[in-house]
């Protein structure tokens, strides 16, 4: 749209040019508010509904919005500001992002640069509001590097390292709801002895892989905290944000080593792009190994309503199914 | 020669229709008329200058003619019929400043440009076209330049080829618009030969020209236009003093000279 | 094995990139020589709005579906180009800002916003922005391929017509060709080539492939039909280039890097190109101006001894004169004159066309006295030609009066 600015005279001797040129300034005057007012309109002011007595919790992806239901229970009312299938890594926050943000009464995120794009919101919003970064809590000796001095966030696929976590939510609830800790702090202790239990069953099975078949091969880096506590080596096309490239000489290397591994099945993501994937299938084939698709995995974002993967706990298990099924651990 | 033959015979000979015919022509660009309601007609084989001062809208009449400019009012004929049913009997050579001319194509290459209406779509030059294109630069001098970047060519050269291209079109009628601009005397005298040679084969050469003293020379025939048509007919009719007087008014001096010059002209011719 | 070896992948991804690059150069010279260039731009940067609305509409994210819904909105961006000049008499410049500004905003407002509002499988589309390819399968390359030698064919089949309108639209349309239709297929072959290279550079960078390798190749040549098979050609060696350094080592984007090597081909050409880079320019001109002050050098020493006048004085002057005196006659009034018509006396030392006389003069040597006389024929000469026949004196292509060329066959033709 161009709009054409009105050209603005001095006015002249004359009687009809001293008018026009009022005029004129009257005119651009106008216009000016209109512009404001409608601008001024635009601006819906989006707040977390009444919770009726609950605390109201706003947390960053689906896992962590598991996870506040899982300890926070009744006395919280969750909304998760990214939906299912969304990757975190990219997500842009948009103005009404930040007013959601700022009218909860406690925000909660994966932290270690997971919502990269969100960080300097939430450290800026940290100031007037709690916010909690729940995977700062494990001890770093037990996170994993992911270069550039920074941390692996793929925290949640090791239940064991989850459950520090869980523990620190509790700690933050009970900070802004003073009445409620003793049963958050009851309600965490009971979901850390659930993840024990995750944690054993998954690695039973894991177990009935055969060991040379234990490679994982996934669309980003999402699965090394998994692979760490399984014994099962994890690649990744992409690394461990997907907001880099995958290079030529990374999928050729892929394809080398899929090739030359025999494996039998690679694997993509609901939230993550499967054209790279794809073209690793393809380079495989080409070398005379037929590579399949084992299955689409829960990576950074749980299943969505109707995929039996809408807890951490059912997309774990989801996940283990699908990667036993495809490497062979329930043949005998 | 091979194209001057063929020359004699296609031209319409002026008894039925005019080789060219302005009714009423006014052309505006904007709301501001430019040409105003110009009727010219040009009956024979001649040579054909339309002259006038700056900005009296020459080259417009010429465009308005090829359907570059839109015509608000009137029509133009070629031998009695719109442009588009005759094309490729009229030539035209364009003002020089109109091209770049660091393009890179050579000068065969340009001088190609004139068959191609009578090639078509997606057909390439062949043999018969660059025979042709190199008799069309024989004819202007240039035969020993056909390789040569027209970058690289004076402006009488460069005019030339331009004459050149129009000669491979193998038109009946050539419209020129102001091609003595920026040239030499010399060069002004070469592409006056070839027009003249042209005219000789029966055809008609149209060519909208700034210059007072060389047109009363040159011309058979002339149209003198200020917006609107002031007068037409043979050159020594239409250049009177009165006639320049009401076209060019203020530069007295010239005028007389060249009223002169056209008196003197009309008594030793 | 690692390296640039002949991975399947990497044949894919060379073959589809190696064609986008090859046509791109050949339609983007079109589009240069009609001085449109800024068209591929307005092109590129409309693309991004298709590529999101096909996957709204379709819900598919194959690349045949999301490059036609890009070309779709690439047409669109150019039909509002066009609009904008004709509507509201806006420049060339600012209308295709309007256009790019505007297009590419929807655009990446979609890109981004289509994942954030909950789309499965909506992953990748924001790769379109820097190119993804790594990611091309075999169908992809094959689709790419099939598209730009699409568009080579029409180049070469309506390539007299396209230079034609590109050189002399006045000219084409008095003769009968449909000049718009015709601008309008070199524009339309332009959106077909950004489209495709979507994938292969992404949307922020496929405009230089358009553009810089015709800009390259017309510094090495001057005939039309050479440009555009060396701007496909450079097109082509960046493409395999960028290629092949992305895939020997981990970690490097292959879009940026092919726009790097064609970058690099630029300034190469614009270096050392012969005759048109600026390398050649510039010792073309050093020499030129050694020549005239050698000459004026000579002229000097002559007039110092008397000569000068005319054929017959020169051979009279054998008379001897001081370096300082002939390097202040031949500086005249220049501002560096001096420092010009020193070297110059250097250069004539050295050529021995002065030798030394007694008292530490100067005179003329038979060779110095030679050489004047054949500079005085030059000089009348060509003089003799600008009186006869000016107009081929001023169309000379290089006249060199003090130089054994140039004139000797100036004179002939």
């Amino acid at each position: 749209m161009i709009f054409e600015i009105p050209k603005l005279r001095s006015g002249r001797r004359t009687g009809a040019g001293v008018v026009s040129a009022r005029r004129e300034w009257c005119r651009a005057g106008g216009f000016l508010v209109l512009a404001a007012l409608a601008t001024a309109g635009c601006r819906v002011a989006s707040r977390e509904p009444a919770a009726g007595g609950k605390v109201r919790v706003l947390a960053t992806t689906t896992v962590v919005a598991d996870l506040v239901r899982q300890v926070g229970g009744d006395r919280v009312a969750v909304s998760c500001l990214m939906a299912a299938g969304i990757d975190p890594h990219s997500y842009k926050p948009t103005p009404r992002d930040a007013d959601r943000l700022a009218s909860a009464d406690l925000v909660v995120a994966n932290g270690l640069e997971l919502e990269g794009r969100l960080a300097e919101m939430l450290r800026k919003l940290s100031r007037q509001r709690p916010v909690v970064a729940v995977a700062e809590a494990i001890p770093a000796a037990d996170l994993l590097p992911a270069g550039g001095g920074q941390h692996d966030p793929h925290v949640w696929f090791d239940p064991i390292l989850w459950r520090h976590c869980g523990t620190a939510l509790a700690e933050a609830l009970a900070r802004v709801d003073p009445s409620g800790a003793e049963e958050y702090r009851t309600r965490a202790a009971a979901y850390a002895d659930t993840l024990t239990a995750v944690d054993d069953r998954v690695r039973r099975r894991i177990e009935g892989i055969p060991a040379d078949g234990r490679v994982l091969v996934t669309a980003h880096d999402a699965f090394r905290y998994f692979g760490r506590a399984y014994g099962i080596e994890v690649v990744g096309v992409q690394g461990t944000s997907t907001e880099s490239e995958a290079g030529l000489a990374d999928i050729n290397r892929l394809v080398d080593l899929v090739v030359s591994r025999r494996l039998p099945a690679v694997f993509v993501e609901t939230s993550v792009s499967d054209r790279s994937v794809a073209a690793l299938r393809e380079g495989a084939a080409a070398q005379g190994h037929e590579v399949g698709l084992g299955g689409t995995l829960h990576s950074d974002s749980l299943g969505g309503p109707g995929s039996n993967a809408e807890t951490l706990e059912s997309a774990l298990e989801s996940n283990v199914a699908t990667i036993v099924a495809a490497l062979g651990g329930d043949r005998p | 020669m091979t194209v001057a033959a063929a020359g004699v015979q296609t031209v319409v000979d002026g008894s039925r229709e005019p080789l060219l015919e302005f009714h009423d022509v006014t052309v505006a660009y904007g709301r501001r008329p430019v040409v105003w309601h110009v009727d010219l007609a040009i009956d024979a084989p001649c040579l054909f200058g339309i002259i006038g001062p700056n900005g009296a809208g020459k080259s417009t009449l010429l465009k308005a003619a090829l359907g570059l400019v839109p015509v608000v009012g009137g029509r133009v004929r070629f031998f009695g019929a719109p442009l588009d049913r005759v094309r490729p009997r009229v030539g035209y050579v364009p003002q020089r400043e109109t091209v770049d001319w660091d393009f890179p194509v050579s000068v065969m290459d340009v001088v190609l440009m004139g068959t191609y209406a009578r090639l078509g779509w997606f057909r390439r030059p062949g043999s018969k076209e660059r025979r042709l294109a190199a008799e069309s630069l024989d004819r202007v001098g240039l035969a020993d330049l056909v390789g040569r970047q027209i970058g690289r060519l004076s402006g009488g050269q460069q005019q030339r080829v331009f004459l050149a291209r129009a000669l491979a079109q193998q038109a009946d009628v050539y419209l020129l618009d102001e091609p003595m601009a920026g040239v030499d005397v010399r060069s002004q005298e070469e592409i006056f030969r070839v027009l003249g040679e042209l005219r000789r084969d029966g055809r008609l050469v149209v060519v909208v020209h700034h210059d007072l003293r060389t047109a009363a020379e040159w011309f058979d025939r002339a149209a003198l236009i200020d917006m609107r048509l002031v007068a037409s007919g043979p050159t020594a009719e239409v250049l009177t003093p009165d006639n320049l007087r009401r076209t060019y008014a203020g530069q007295l001096e010239i005028l007389d000279e060249v009223g002169r010059a056209v008196a003197e002209r009309g008594r030793t011719s | 094995m690692s390296g640039v070896g002949l991975a399947h992948n990497t044949l894919v991804v060379a073959a589809g990139v190696a064609a986008v690059g090859f046509a791109a150069g050949v339609v983007g010279s079109l589009c240069v020589l009609r001085k449109r260039a800024l068209v591929g731009d307005a092109a590129a940067h409309a693309t991004l709005v298709g590529v999101a609305v096909a996957f709204l509409a379709t819900g598919r994210r194959d690349l045949p579906t999301l490059l036609l819904g890009g070309l779709a909105s690439a047409c669109v961006g150019l039909g509002a180009l066009v609009l904008i000049r004709r509507w509201t008499r806006t420049r060339d410049d600012a209308a295709t800002a309007i256009v790019i500004g505007v297009g590419f905003g929807l655009g990446i407002a979609l890109i981004s916003g289509i994942p954030a509002w909950g789309y499965p499988d909506s992953a990748g589309l924001e790769t379109f922005l820097l190119g993804h390819t790594a990611a091309l399968t075999a169908r992809d390359a094959v689709v790419l391929a099939a598209v730009a030698a699409a568009a080579l064919a029409v180049v070469v089949a309506a390539f007299k017509e396209s230079v034609l309108v590109a050189f002399d639209a006045a000219f084409a349309a008095a003769s009968g060709w449909p000049v718009t239709a015709i601008d309008c297929l070199i524009v339309v072959l332009v959106a077909t080539m950004v489209v495709v290279g979507l994938p292969a550079v992404g949307a922020v960078l496929v405009t230089a492939l358009v553009v810089i390798p015709p800009v390259a190749a017309r510094f090495w040549t001057d005939r039309a039909s050479t440009m555009l098979a060396l701007a496909g050609a450079i097109g082509l060696v960046s493409a395999l280039v960028g290629v092949a350094v992305s895939a020997s080592r981990p970690g490097l984007a292959t879009g940026p890097l092919v726009v790097l090597a064609a970058a690099a081909w630029f300034v190469v050409s614009f270096l050392a190109a012969p005759g048109r880079g600026w390398i050649a320019r510039r010792r073309e001109a050093a020499a030129a101006g050694r020549s005239w002050d050698e000459g004026l050098v000579i002229d000097a020493c002559l007039r110092l001894t008397g000569g000068g006048a005319s054929a017959h004085a020169d051979a009279e002057a054998t008379g001897a004169f001081t370096e300082e005196g002939a390097i202040a006659a031949a500086a005249g009034d220049r501002a560096d004159g001096r420092a010009a018509a020193a070297r110059a006396w250097s250069a004539v030392v050295v050529a021995g066309l002065v030798e030394p006389a007694a008292a530490g003069r100067w005179r003329l040597s038979t060779a110095g006295r030679a050489t004047a006389a054949a500079r005085r024929q030059r000089v009348e000469a060509w003089l003799r030609l600008f009186a006869e026949d000016p107009d081929a004196a001023r169309g000379l292509a290089t006249v060199d009066l003090t130089g054994a060329s140039g004139l000797s066959s100036a004179i002939r033709s």
